[in-house]
């Protein structure tokens, strides 16, 4: 038996106070898994940013043409990704023709696939998994739609597509096609002459330096989607009026997808949302509580 | 020397940092003109630096592998990663002859084509090769181990033979056929190489891509721990942060509207005023920074970035 | 002259610098208004070149004033700019190096080039007390100039000897390979200081976390307003904006640098004023007799 040794066993606030941050990974995990095994098909609402988003595309008439700047890498797909679908179902409703192009090394490849799956085929038929719109109709190379290409330069691409897009792309599409056989791309020759610009961003160079370079020079009408953390970034172009809808997000992706009546990935992912949002407010009221409870305890001791 | 590792560079400098300024102001066309070649210029530097940082990289960490120092063999996965990607990016099919996808010959005799029709046969080299024609639903290409044959309406028709991956030609053709003859597509789909290639697309797809967006999604759990540890309530500033951080949460998930109605609109109030005040000043100040910062590299103040004595 | 006199005079200055501002913005607006456009002057950018000629002629004015008097110029405490040489002096203790991140942006952007800036001060502070430092770069141009940087800092020490050029290190251009190998080398090499100074992305939060698991003291500073939240909430320090230009003058005092945060401010100040009379215009412009005259398009047409 031993008489001469204490035995001191930590209270609860000490035990908490070197509490494993794994606990907190762990329950971040099942918020993240759990919604997508079980939806919780919570019903979110359009916020004005995205409807104003919808409005200005709504406003695009047949034969319109839009050029598209798709400026992500693979880590921005589940952000934007439902917002490139749900957007080119917008376009191909209304038959607006498309000109993609790209200021990131990262996106061909994926906006290639992008292309292929979303782009060319039909994607939505009525009375197909509860879709009730207007069908759209496959896209064809060169004449519905051009892929550009990716061309590195960064803020000195943006400033080129305000004033020369021929030039920047060398007067070609990505397959070599000349743009002067395109027949809607023959008179585009820079941003100014497409009705609209459409920018998926997920950093810099993106929406911010399209704004800074050729928005406000050109006074170019533009609409942005981008990751959520860059949200608060934008707001102020989009106030300012020189942003004519922002969509900021997955939760913003899924609004539109809402909107244009084709709920998809973004859809699923605004329940991981509601759920891994609630486990970051349970971490930070456990975390004070722990403070405060070690703060009480020092006071008391 | 000196003047060519420092006054020349200096005043290269000054000289376009001036010219591509003024362009803003003046609206002189040979401004213009000057300003696109600056702009040419740059993105071929900008590509250059890939050369650049290619070398440099072979540069850094090959004589560290020679001299086997700590973690060696890391830089040799490094360069042998650099060089499979560099090597499957290269278009190697547009050296020499560049391999045909196919082509469509028409015969005269369409047996197996009822009256008065055509008939198209599909022999390709891949067994899951898909058609279209017309701009229709996919269909394989080889049924049952044998080409595919379809009955065509006579006159003019598009055909499309291709793979479901990635990275192999396609032979995409448009063809008349009459009645009775038999328009036979002899579809090659070569593989290819070069950034749409089948292997660096392999490569993006399920090495780079998952590596990606796994390092990206650690943001998820790093978010939680880190408010779990940041957002204690100190002292008043940061019980308002705190208390601000919970309501803009809430709000910005579809959950927030159960909780309070108005929870969004406070949301976006928040974001809208305080935050955007505070940003927009945040945002001025940074760029004043940065414009001072730019001028005095434009107007020679600032030599840092042309190395030391 | 008594102190009150003293502090009259200054602010009898002020407002004559103010009225005399307003009047030259409002004698060159007139003017503007008033040209027809040339083949050598667009009048609509009348202001913006104002602000660049100001800016331009303040910075020169500056430096020659304060050539004279280098210590009459205050710049007030940056809390996290103290603390690089506590810090410093906690490694140098616990015998574990420093380790300097300079973002992951490239050599020619202004906030690489502020973070090469203070890398020489920290380097020369780091040889004079005799401890070790590792700098990651992300692009190669980046490493040979913070090399060279670093090895001037050892040099003006009088400690070149210890400086080892393996030290200061290229990592990945590829942003998470960055972050990936920045993380290890914090885990293998447990520095005591983290310094994270330049333009930061997505990474800043997983640098900055891994960096407190090490138990690192963590100074961040970014111009990148979508990640200060993620270095306040990881970082022991954060220098937020445009404090990240601001602290190589603030360690040097260098003429040079010591007049551009003048020059900054003196700018401010002035967007200050025109937001305050371009409020109260917007505010009360109708009762004024103003009409809906607006500031903001008269300044920027």
């Amino acid at each position: 038996m031993d008489k001469g040794r204490v035995h001191n066993r930590p209270s609860l606030i000490e035990r908490l106070q070197g509490f494993d941050r794994r606990w907190i990974f762990l329950a971040m995990a099942l918020a993240v898994v759990g919604p997508l095994l079980r939806p919780c098909n919570l019903p979110f609402k359009a916020s004005p940013m995205v409807k104003a988003l919808y409005n200005t595309i709504d406003e695009l008439e047949e034969g319109d043409v839009v050029y598209l700047s798709a400026d992500l890498d693979p880590p921005a797909t589940p952000e934007l990704e439902p917002f490139f679908r749900a957007v080119v179902l917008h376009l191909k409703r209304k038959n607006v023709k498309i000109a993609l192009g790209s200021t990131w090394y990262a996106a061909p490849p994926l906006i290639e696939r992008w292309i292929r799956d979303v782009v060319e085929p039909q994607i939505a038929r009525p009375g197909e998994d509860g879709y009730q719109g207007a069908p759209d109709r496959p896209y064809r190379k060169n004449e519905d739609y051009v892929w550009l290409g990716f061309r590195e330069g960064k803020q000195a691409v943006i400033n080129k597509l305000g004033s020369d897009l021929w030039g920047n792309y060398d007067g070609r599409a990505a397959d070599g096609t000349p743009l002067d056989q395109i027949p809607f791309m023959k008179d585009k020759r820079q941003l100014d002459d497409f009705d609209l610009v459409i920018l998926l961003s997920a950093g810099s160079p993106g929406a911010k330096e399209f704004v800074q370079q050729v928005q406000t020079r050109y006074n170019i009408p533009m609409v942005a989607s981008v990751t959520s953390v860059m949200t608060t970034d934008l707001t102020p172009y989009y106030d300012a009026g020189q942003l004519l809808g922002l969509a900021g997000g997955m939760l913003a992706s899924a609004e539109y997808e809402q909107l244009v009546g084709l709920p998809g990935l973004g859809t699923q992912g605004a329940d991981v949302l509601n759920v891994g949002q609630i486990v970051v407010i349970l971490a930070i009221v456990f975390g004070n509580v722990i403070y405060f409870a070690s703060r009480r305890r020092r006071r008391f001791s | 020397m000196n003047l060519v590792k420092k006054q020349l560079p200096l005043l290269i400098g000054m000289a376009v940092g001036v010219l591509v300024l003024a362009e803003f102001y003046v609206p002189a066309s040979w401004l213009d003109v000057t300003r696109e070649e600056l702009l040419t210029f740059a993105q071929i530097l900008a590509a250059a630096a890939f050369v650049l940082g290619g070398v440099n990289l072979i540069q850094v960490n090959y004589p560290k592998i020679r001299r086997r120092e700590e973690d060696w063999q890391y830089k040799v996965v490094l360069l042998a990663g650099a060089a499979i990607m560099f090597a499957v990016g290269f278009p190697w099919q547009d050296i020499g002859e560049n391999p045909s996808p196919g082509q469509v010959t028409v015969v005269d005799g369409a047996a197996a084509a009822s009256g008065g029709a055509a008939l198209l046969r599909v022999e390709a080299t891949r067994d899951n090769a898909l058609v279209k024609v017309d701009g229709g639903s996919p269909q394989r290409a080889v049924v049952d181990g044998r080409p595919l044959e379809l009955e065509l309406q006579p006159g003019a028709h598009t055909i499309h033979v291709y793979m479901p991956a990635v990275g192999y030609g396609e032979l995409r053709t448009e063809l008349e056929v009459a009645a009775g003859q038999t328009a036979v597509a002899r579809a090659e789909l070569p593989m290819l190489w070069g950034p749409s290639g089948r292997v660096r697309t392999w490569l993006y797809n399920y090495v780079f891509f998952p590596c990606q967006a796994t390092m990206f999604s650690l943001l998820a759990f790093f978010i939680a721990s880190a408010a779990f540890r940041a957002f204690r309530a100190r002292n008043t500033e940061a019980a308002l942060l705190l208390g601000a951080a919970i309501i803009v949460l809430l709000g910005r998930a579809p959950i927030g509207r159960f909780i309070y109605d108005a929870l969004p609109e406070i949301t976006n109030w928040i974001i809208d005023v305080p935050n955007n005040a505070g940003r927009r000043a945040i945002m001025m100040g940074a760029a004043l920074g940065g414009i001072v910062t730019g001028l005095r590299v434009i107007l020679g103040l600032e030599r840092s970035h042309l190395g030391s004595e | 002259m008594s102190a009150g006199g003293t502090r009259a005079a200054a602010w009898a200055r002020r407002a004559a610098f103010l009225v005399a501002g307003g009047a030259l913005i409002a004698l060159a607006g007139a003017a503007a208004h008033n040209m027809a456009e040339t083949a050598l002057f667009a009048p609509s950018t009348w202001f913006y070149l104002l602000v660049i000629v100001t800016m331009g002629v303040a910075l020169y004015v500056y430096i020659a004033r304060i050539k004279k008097s280098p210590h009459d110029v205050f710049i007030r405490k940056i809390p996290g700019v103290d603390a690089i040489e506590e810090a410093v002096g906690r490694s140098t203790e616990m015998g574990r190096p420093v380790l300097y991140v300079t973002g992951v942006e490239e050599t020619q952007n202004i906030q690489t080039v502020a973070s090469l800036l203070i890398l020489g001060h920290v380097a020369e502070m780091i040889a004079e007390y005799d401890t070790d430092i590792r700098v990651a770069n992300a692009y190669p141009l980046t490493m040979v100039l913070a090399e060279e940087i670093v090895r001037q800092g050892y040099a003006n020490a009088g400690r070149v000897d210890a400086h080892r050029p393996e030290n200061v290190m290229f990592i990945s251009s590829e942003q998470f390979a960055f972050a990936a190998g920045v993380n290890g080398l914090m885990v293998r090499e447990r520095p005591a200081t983290n310094i994270f100074l330049g333009r930061f992305f997505a990474e800043s939060l997983m640098l900055a976390e891994t960096g407190y698991v090490t138990k690192a003291i963590q100074i961040g500073g970014t111009a990148e307003i979508t990640q200060l939240p993620f270095f306040v909430a990881a970082c022991d320090y954060t220098i937020l904006g445009e404090e990240l230009y601001a602290v190589s003058a603030y360690l040097s005092r260098e003429p040079n640098l010591l007049a551009q945060l003048k020059t900054t401010d003196l700018i401010k100040a002035a967007v200050i004023v025109l937001i305050a009379v371009g409020a109260l215009v917007a505010t009360f412009g109708e009762s004024l007799g103003l009409g809906d005259f607006d500031l903001g398009t008269w300044l920027m047409p």
